[in-house]
């Protein structure tokens, strides 16, 4: 299995880390609310429910060995056959995507950059 | 005559052989007609011609008590256990291929009970005594072998996990032995003891575990299930589950709606796709396992051997093939076949642990789609649908829980709600933060 990452080109899987479904929408619960059931619902749904779809998979990956950009990768599950374009999660401003990275240290050199990151990733909409 | 017969009452010889006679002989008699000396004999001089088979291809009643969806181990076991242990005969069993064409038939056939958390520990012992005995249960040679699982450690921390484990086992009545760095030298030499990166220190051994010949364990819970009246009817693909009112009441199937007033799920791997055929949605991802078979050599392995450093899992079939796996390849999947990166790891594995190994031929590898849960742990539970009931989310330990599971999940159906053993499986269990993270992974399946 190869990607075609859009910055470095068609490279082998095991250049990449893949993370799962990109779909999953992270809650957005400002920190002061207080965790109602309805608040907590949306976070187990997010945290745990999977569509898990026997075909077209949305998912990201993260181009570890290459030039370290988290990818959605649009792939079908039941042949592995990748379709459609691969973009950078930052650069599709995907709010699923964004959201998904925003749980991640983005390979952070410190966790402090890692933080900054967090908070620039949504707005780093446009490529 | 006089001497046999004392000999026979005074060893109470006699009342074994009466007591061995009510328990066994309806099940042997039947088995007896089928096959003896002389159908064997008779055979030979027919070509092998006129066996019968071992259980009906019945066409589907418009409906049943309970309809078990998937023809895998966990299904067909639930359906031997619902007539035997509940008295329900009145159950189909509907499978979309041919019975035991899933995951069942392409594990790598290890047994074992060796669990940490209290949630898993009491439900994975009951699953191995009920190994123990199944063979004279169901009358079928299902080739178990309780030949010990032994875990290698490789580090001083490694040990003290491995330690803990072992007495968790103790506590909950499971063998359980750690073995030092000369113990295990003792029953596998060969291994690699002195690698630069790994070096072998000691084992946690399981002897009660095992490997079972796994395609026997479909076909004699099927042919159990059938001769108590089960109906399984194979070729039959589930396409949809009629819901009404919040109340299942039957499936739409390959072969016409088949009406049910209990719909159990069994079908691992598709758990998802059939759950939401109901409108569920579940704490699972499916991901690709692979397996693989070596060229047949003479008696090499005694055991079952897994490498503590990586996911590596290695024993020999009795045909002399060494059967040994890995982990997954980590992206979801239902593609019954995996990619070469898993190849090569696992093949590193296999050397990094035993170097003897690296010039036999490789003869085939496969894949299995796993139920892969969001804790690693399974689920045996009711659902939200009333008369829908879920058995899901095996990851890839589901074989050697296959008669637990199916135990569990007829109690489950038939008493509408779960057996003690598996309580903890509960659908629900992400919801209140009652995870059973064996691996303390969490919420990331491939890991698991």
């Amino acid at each position: 299995m190869r990607i075609t990452c859009p910055h470095c080109g068609a490279r082998d899987v095991q250049e990449f880390v893949v993370l799962g479904d990109a779909m999953p929408v992270r809650p957005q619960t400002p920190v002061e609310q207080p965790l109602d059931e309805a608040t907590m619902s949306g976070w187990h749904d997010y945290v745990y429910l999977r569509e898990n779809p026997a075909g077209a998979h949305r998912e990201l990956w993260y181009h570890q060995a290459g030039c370290r950009q988290w990818l959605v990768v649009t792939r079908d599950v039941r042949t592995h056959e990748i379709s459609g374009p691969i973009v950078h999660a930052s650069a599709q401003g995907l709010s699923q995507g964004s959201s998904v990275l925003a749980t991640l240290p983005v390979s952070p050199p410190s966790p402090l950059e890692g933080e900054e990151q967090r908070i620039e990733l949504p707005r780093e909409a446009t490529p | 005559m006089d001497k046999i017969a004392a000999f026979i009452e005074t060893t109470g010889g006699l009342s074994a052989l009466l007591s061995y006679q009510r328990t066994y002989v309806p099940e042997l008699k039947r088995d007896t007609v089928r096959y003896s000396v002389f159908s064997i004999i008779g055979q030979a001089f027919r070509g092998q011609q006129d066996w019968k088979p071992v259980w009906r291809e019945p066409t589907p009643k418009p409906s049943y008590d309970v309809v078990i969806v998937g023809g895998g181990g966990h299904g067909l076991a639930t359906a031997y256990y619902l007539a035997k242990n509940h008295d329900l005969t009145n159950v189909a069993v509907v499978e979309k291929s041919y019975l035991g064409s899933g995951n069942v038939g392409r594990n790598t056939t290890i047994i074992r009970s060796n669990y940490l958390l209290p949630g898993n520990t009491p439900f994975y012992e009951h699953s191995l005594k009920l190994w123990e005995g199944l063979e004279q249960d169901i009358n079928y040679n299902a080739m178990i072998s309780q030949r010990g699982v032994l875990n290698l450690y490789h580090s001083d921390s490694q040990r003290d996990a491995y330690a803990r484990r072992g007495n968790a086992m103790l506590l909950n009545g499971v063998d359980a032995d750690l073995l030092d760095r000369d113990a295990v030298r003792s029953l596998y030499p060969f291994l690699d003891f002195d690698s630069a990166r790994f070096p072998i220190h000691g084992g946690l051994l399981q002897k009660r575990g095992g490997s079972v010949r796994h395609d026997a364990v479909a076909w004699g819970y099927a042919r159990a299930a059938d001769s108590r009246g089960v109906d399984l009817i194979q070729n039959c693909e589930v396409s949809g589950i009629r819901v009404v009112d919040g109340q299942a009441i039957g499936v739409e199937t390959s072969k016409g709606f088949i009406g049910a007033k209990k719909i159990g799920l069994a079908a691992a791997g598709n758990s998802s796709r059939v759950a939401a055929m109901a409108g569920l949605k579940l704490p699972i991802e499916s991901h690709v396992l692979q397996a693989f078979v070596s060229e047949g050599v003479k008696p090499l392995i005694p055991g079952v051997i897994t490498f503590g450093a990586g996911h590596f899992y290695i024993s020999q079939s009795n045909k002399g093939g060494l059967v040994f796996g890995g982990g997954l390849d980590g992206y979801n999947s239902y593609a019954q076949r995996g990619n070469l990166p898993i190849v090569e790891d696992v093949a590193e594995e296999a050397m990094a642990l035993m170097p003897m190994v690296g010039r036999l031929r490789l003869v085939r590898s496969w894949g299995g789609v796993m139920d892969m849960s969001m804790d690693g742990s399974p689920i045996i539970d009711r659902t939200p649908i009333e008369g829908l009931y879920l058995n899901a989310g095996w990851c890839y330990g589901g074989f050697k829980a296959t008669p637990a599971s199916g135990w569990c999940f007829a109690h489950t159906i038939a008493r509408d709600e779960p057996h003690a053993l598996n309580a903890a499986f509960r659908l629900d269990r992400f919801r209140t933060g009652h995870l059973i993270d064996e691996k303390g992974a969490g919420a990331q399946p491939n890991l698991h």
